[in-house]
């Protein structure tokens, strides 16, 4: 069965060029554009990896990370954190959170592809 | 530490007022070798001994313990240690020294310190400010979220040849939609910084008054209908001009009488608002009397729509860009008053723009001719880019250079202060005054601009009179240039006449002109 990636993203259009890009690669991709709704999504879908933009209406990606990696049924998910602020401070809060990698927008695709590929093959 | 300053003070003041070491130990009862002790800074003087040195010195014992000037070292020693200026060798040791024996400059220096400090606590809050404002925070994650997009979606069409049709056509409308969602992005971005541009930026009063003149293209409906209601201006370019001021001047009762001959009793009814005197010159030349007695008229009549003008800015306007802007209105007026705008154009139209024909068919000075010239355009089309005719800026200077006047066009920068580029033809008009000299300036943004410069003489003339001139100048866009009589056999083309000029050094990117007098204020450029 194929490896699944849940994107977390309100920019449509974004969400539309990563899934086609990770669906070519094999993955299965689904997505949510609020961010409120994403850790329900995560508990329901199991996915294998998850894109996560920093920021997001409803609740911020950080808000996200921490209560992925406090709920003991998902804290392992392979999180990799995309944002548009270049701040080194958004990048050591992500890393003291635990993503796993850091994509700063705008981003290449062979980067995003590289990166979830390493980590989830 | 106090004591150092003490010791020298004392040492000064002695020798400013011509005593002797020996002298001044003996009033003070102790003996030369101690004094030359306590000069030196060797030892410490205090209590008694202090009154006794200062009151021989004639001075209050305050003035020697050396509390102001401890406080001047205290700074200064902060000045000793700023690593921006440990290259200079500047050491404290020296610095009781400096305070004692050059009290002013000290505190010259300490000043220039503080000042300096300020500036720069100012430039750390105002990027402070950039850095931290939400809504430039908010606009460039926006602009960096379109065009991640754009990015993402152009290397997918660029990459990858097998996209079914539908899926490609889908990905050129995203690239269609974000340029566009990036565009007004941007356009929000501009208009902010605009925004920032007019109201929370200190302004001084050159500025105020450039964007006021530019925010008005020049043009104030409000003075030109104030003025036709005068009942002057509908007067063509005749006799009857100047009868008209002087009935519009005897409508407020004022008086005309010739220079040295005002009567008394004019004088003593001005305050009861009867007679008001205007003294003018017998046998002054016409176009002076008639710019004197326009004068006269804006004063008698103009202050009320002048003040309802300035307080329907949409902008407050400071206090002295105020009186500056105020008396650039009643000259406005005045001119307004002396060549009406309908048949000033109409003239100006058929002499092809002569400013020499038109100051001598309307009887007024070349200045007057070339600041009208600014504002009738603008009516004439509404102040837009139509075809109104050509769209006039003028720039006059003094002989030093210096701008004394201007009235700018948002395509041509002229210079808010000091000198403009050398090679303007009007600073080469004072080579050869009275006589109207043309030039295609070039500039380096490509933009060509027809300049007509004279320099004009001013003051009396007569045998051992200074002769002192100004000089002004128009600029018309070189597209404009044809419907003046000055574009005739002109070549606007790339290898006609045109001559390279900047706007002034500063901002002048043109690089190895021997012209240049000041380095450009940003970076290194490449012509």
């Amino acid at each position: 069965m194929s490896r699944h990636v849940l994107i977390v993203e309100d920019e449509e259009n974004i969400v539309e060029s990563l899934s086609f890009l990770l669906e070519r690669e094999g993955y299965r991709v689904t997505s949510v554009l609020d961010g409120a709704q994403a850790v329900p999504c995560i508990e329901s879908s199991r996915p294998d990896l998850l894109i996560l933009d920093v920021m997001l209406p409803g609740l911020d990606g950080f808000e996200i990370l921490r209560a992925i990696r406090s709920n003991a049924a998902i804290k392992d998910l392979p999180v990799v954190m995309l944002t548009a602020k270049m701040q080194q401070q958004d990048r050591r809060t992500a890393e003291d959170i635990g993503a796993n990698a850091f994509v700063t927008k705008p981003f290449s695709n062979a980067e995003v592809v590289s990166i979830v590929k390493r980590l989830s093959p | 530490m106090a004591t150092t300053i003490v010791g020298l003070k004392i040492r000064e003041t002695r020798r400013a007022l011509g005593i002797s070491q020996s002298e001044l130990a003996r009033r003070m009862g102790i003996s030369p070798a101690y004094l030359n002790l306590i000069e030196f800074s060797k030892r410490r003087i205090g209590g008694r001994l202090l009154k006794t040195a200062a009151d021989c010195l004639d001075l209050q014992p305050s003035d020697l313990d050396g509390a102001a000037e401890l406080r001047l070292v205290n700074e200064l020693r902060e000045i000793a240690v700023d690593p921006g200026l440990q290259s200079t060798g500047v050491g404290a040791d020296s610095i009781e020294a400096f305070v004692g024996r050059f009290p002013e400059w000290a505190a010259a220096l300490a000043q220039v310190h503080r000042s300096d400090g300020a500036n720069r606590e100012l430039a750390t809050a105002l990027s402070d400010r950039l850095n931290h404002d939400p809504y430039l925070g908010d606009i460039v994650h926006q602009m960096l979220t379109h065009i991640s997009a754009i990015r993402s979606t152009s290397e997918i069409l660029d990459d990858i040849q097998d996209i079914d049709p539908a899926r490609r056509e889908r990905f050129h409308d995203v690239l269609v939609a974000e340029s566009h969602r990036l565009t007004d992005v941007a356009q929000a971005l501009a208009g902010y910084f605009d925004k920032a541009h007019t109201t929370a930026r200190t302004v001084t009063p050159v500025e105020e008054i450039e964007s006021f003149l530019l925010s008005n293209g020049n043009h104030f409906p409000a003075i030109e209908i104030a003025v036709e209601e005068i009942g002057v201006s509908r007067t063509v370019a005749d006799t009857s001009r100047e009868g008209a001021l002087i009935a519009a001047l005897d409508a407020r009762n004022y008086a005309i009488a010739a220079e040295q001959e005002v009567p008394e009793d004019a004088l003593a009814n001005r305050s009861a608002g009867m007679d008001r005197p205007l003294s003018m010159s017998v046998g002054v030349p016409r176009g002076a009397s008639l710019d004197t007695l326009a004068r006269a008229v804006v004063d008698a009549y103009m202050d009320e729509p002048i003040a309802a003008l300035l307080g329907a800015q949409p902008e407050p306007v400071s206090a002295v860009a105020r009186q500056h802007i105020t008396a650039l209105l009643k000259t406005y007026a005045a001119d307004a008053l002396l060549m009406p705008a309908r048949p000033f154009l109409e003239s100006a139209e058929r002499l092809r723009y002569d400013l020499d024909a038109l100051s001598r068919s309307w009887a007024v000075e070349f200045d007057g001719v070339c600041r009208r010239l600014t504002a009738v355009r603008a009516q004439n089309d509404g102040g837009g880019q139509g075809d109104g005719g050509p769209r006039f800026a003028y720039f006059a200077c003094n002989a030093a250079g210096h701008t004394i006047d201007r009235r700018p066009l948002p395509d041509l920068p002229f210079p808010r202060h000091g000198a403009a580029c050398p090679l303007w033809s009007i600073y080469r008009s004072f080579a050869s005054p009275e006589t109207v000299i043309r030039q295609v300036a070039h500039f380096p943004d490509g933009e060509k601009m027809l300049f007509v410069a004279r320099a004009r003489r001013i003051g009396p003339v007569g045998f051992d009179l200074p002769a002192d001139y100004v000089a002004d100048m128009i600029a018309v866009p070189a597209m404009n240039a044809g419907q003046l009589v000055y574009g005739d056999g002109i070549d606007f083309g790339s290898r006609g006449n045109a001559e390279p000029v900047g706007p002034n050094c500063r901002i002048c990117p043109r690089e190895g002109c021997r012209h240049r007098t000041d380095d450009p204020l940003v970076g290194r450029f490449v012509n």
